[in-house]
């Protein structure tokens, strides 16, 4: 029996989670010192709840919560073992079903891309399925390339077939082609903040790009792997907003580490400019929420501008105007008003919104030639995403600073873009880049 | 150093394992048998002693785990390091916490400190290697097969070493977010008024206190924020055992 639920925010899903589940793990929202109060009161209470029984299983929106060993092989070959999983399957056999190559299954987890740990959790949640009773799947769209859905619907598949209870958690606007799909409320696709987004030139160019992941020895024996960037030389005017898509693991996140400085090439150059800006990117990464260094809002802006205060006053004030534009939007529009934020509403709650907007002021603050929004969507409802957005677009762009989003999602950004970077793989480790400027470049 | 290849991780059974760790591992614990080649009244020579099981110790790490995961290793030994050591030398001078010393007792501190360093540098590429020698994993899938007899003990000690290894995962997606937020490390990026002020040494000493400061508590909070997912995952373990019990 296959349940769906709508949710109009990331905190109304946990909430919905932790009372069906009563699990509630201290989370680290609120920063290390809230989050270690509570961690102390969860370990303390942690023997009395051991006896309890446990039979449901539960994709988290975070795919790294849902896996407990360094490797895919190791994860799944202890729920095979454990749960007894379809005599004389492997946990290879079963990766690969998932779309995880051998090679893959070698890795280790910290390698892995957002979308190949969901897979990855697929295939465990698979194996699980004789010890479990029901599983929910929180937002799983978020992370998962269209073209993998039919892997959502596996799972979903081997549960139902078992007699299992299968709880689908979405976030409104999530769209799962294939399944029920009259179910999905059309609330979203009504919405339209009507924001003027103008467009702003910027340029990349690379050549000869390539990086590469050497054999590893120890702990486990890990296969060597590249990605070799084609075509060998570009260099393009796009325009942003941008957008960028690709399947899952087919290099985006690292592509985008390069653009940000933080990964070097181990051949070739890659460079970005905007209207004279020359340098690296800046990056909203896609599990954000890490990116706050565990410190609250406040205590991550006093310590990232201890030592200059006037931008530290900017950075405060731009993270004021756009959570101030946000509530203007929200009070102004009737559907967004029934979604009830409390960012819209109450400055005393940390929502994941608030937190990657402040991140963002403080990277708008360093003047990037580019910020990148990694799956911004991750959390975000569709129609909260589009608000969100747009909202640091129009803030990006009165300061000249492009935005590049990637994104499964292309729908959710369909109104948005004007330029898209398109990954696809080629033969044996190249991926193929390919950019469409929707006919700005000839108007 | 990849065609030399040890492979003690794969040795069976995991007691016997454990023994040749423990082994190789004695001496900073118990200090022999260096003991036995130490002089009182030679620091250098005692320094020495060390540096040469360092060497050895950083050998046969280094056979086992491949020379590029050794260097990884040893970069994660030189910056605890030398943290410990600064850390150390800035509380040494703190007046209140050390009344005034004679002169031979301040050469004895930088004896102590320096040995200090040398034990610390040989020991901690060690001791990852030595946690990441176990694989939680088939530690639990060994469990499967055994009696009842302090099984939840046993998968509390799962549950352990592999919070011990996810240290390491949480170190390196850390290190990624400071990278990007500082792209040179030990600088902050927004340092207009530290660049402008005279006292620019001493605002930069406090930047960097600040930042270890920050790092202890993200790197702690980041690791236990996984552990109630994982101890969900070993009460399935302890669940599923017990129904089979039944």
């Amino acid at each position: 029996m296959t349940h769906i639920e709508y949710f109009n925010t990331y905190e109304e899903l946990l909430d919905f989670l932790s009372r069906e589940t009563r699990f509630n793990p201290p989370r680290l929202v609120e920063g290390s010192s809230k989050f270690l109060g509570k961690f102390t009161h969860w370990l303390f209470s942690f023997e009395d709840t051991l006896s309890e029984d446990i039979s449901w299983k539960c994709i988290y929106p975070d795919p790294n919560f849902n896996l407990s060993y360094p490797y895919p092989v190791d994860e799944v070959g202890v729920a095979v073992l454990l749960a007894e999983f379809t005599a004389g399957m492997e946990s290879l056999d079963l990766l690969k079903q998932f779309e995880i190559a051998d090679s893959t299954a070698r890795r280790e987890i910290a390698t892995l891309s957002g979308g190949e740990l969901l897979l990855v959790s697929f295939a465990k949640a698979a194996a699980y399925t004789g010890i479990t009773s029901k599983i929910f799947i929180c937002s799983p769209t978020q992370w998962l390339h269209p073209s993998k859905y039919y892997l959502l619907q596996k799972l979903i598949d081997i549960y139902e077939e078992n007699q299992k209870d299968v709880t689908l958690l979405f976030l409104e606007g999530e769209e799962y082609k294939g399944y029920s799909s009259h179910l999905i409320p059309a609330a979203s696709a009504q919405y339209d903040p009507k924001i003027p987004l103008d467009a702003i030139p910027w340029n990349i160019s690379f050549n000869d790009l390539k990086i590469v992941f050497e054999e590893q020895l120890f702990p486990k024996k890990t296969p060597f792997h590249e990605i070799n960037y084609q075509p060998q030389n570009l260099n393009a005017e796009i325009f942003s907003p941008t957008l960028l898509t690709g399947d899952n693991g087919i290099g985006k996140s690292i592509f985008v580490k390069m653009m940000n400085g933080m990964v070097k090439p181990s051949q070739g150059s890659l460079s970005i400019r905007c209207l004279g800006n020359e340098g690296a990117a800046r990056l909203l990464m896609q599990d954000s929420l890490d990116q706050l260094f565990g410190e609250t809002i406040d205590d991550h802006f006093s310590r990232v501008f201890k030592y200059d205060k006037e931008r530290g006053k900017n950075a405060k004030e731009l993270f004021q105007a756009m959570l101030d534009r946000i509530k203007e939007m929200v009070s102004e529009d009737a559907l967004l008003r029934n979604l009830k934020l409390i960012a819209a509403t109450d400055d005393t709650l940390v929502t994941i919104l608030q937190i990657k907007l402040a991140l963002v002021a403080e990277r708008l603050e360093s003047r990037p030639p580019l910020l990148i929004l990694d799956e911004p969507d991750w959390c975000l409802s569709r129609m909260v995403n589009r608000l969100f957005v747009s909202v640091v677009i129009e803030h990006a762009h009165r300061l000249k600073v492009p935005v590049l989003i990637i994104s499964h999602l292309e729908d959710w950004y369909a109104e948005i873009f004007n330029s898209k970077l398109e990954f696809t793989r080629g033969t044996d480790f190249s991926v193929n880049i390919s950019y469409d400027n929707n006919g700005k470049l000839s108007a | 150093m990849a065609n030399y290849q040890l492979k003690l991780s794969e040795v069976k059974p995991t007691w016997f394992k454990l023994l040749i760790l423990i082994f190789i591992g004695l001496p900073p614990f118990t200090g022999w048998p260096l003991s036995r080649f130490m002089s009182g009244n030679y620091a250098v020579h005692n320094i020495s002693v060390w540096t040469a099981y360092g060497v050895f110790i950083w050998l046969f790490t280094g056979l086992n785990v491949g020379g590029k995961q050794l260097l990884k290793y040893l970069s994660v030994a030189f910056t605890a390091s030398l943290l410990i050591l600064m850390l150390t030398g800035v509380f040494s001078h703190i007046p209140f916490l050390n009344p005034e010393k004679p002169a031979d007792e301040s050469l004895a501190l930088s004896y102590t400190s320096a040995m200090t360093f040398v034990i610390m540098i040989a020991v901690i590429p060690y001791g990852l290697f030595a946690i990441n020698c176990f694989s939680a994993s088939a530690y639990v899938q060994t469990l499967q097969f055994q009696s009842g007899k302090r099984f939840k003990f046993k998968v509390h000690l799962a549950l352990a070493l592999r919070v011990c290894q996810h240290v390491g995962d949480v170190l390196m997606k850390l290190f990624d977010i400071w990278r990007e937020e500082n792209p040179r490390l030990i600088r902050p990026r927004f340092a207009t008024d530290l660049n402008e002020s005279k006292l620019s040494f001493i605002g930069y000493i406090l930047w960097f206190k600040n930042a270890v400061v920050t790092w202890c508590f993200a790197l702690l909070s980041h690791t236990f924020e996984a552990i109630p997912y994982f101890s969900e995952e070993m009460r399935i373990v302890i669940n599923h055992k017990h129904q089979k019990i039944k």
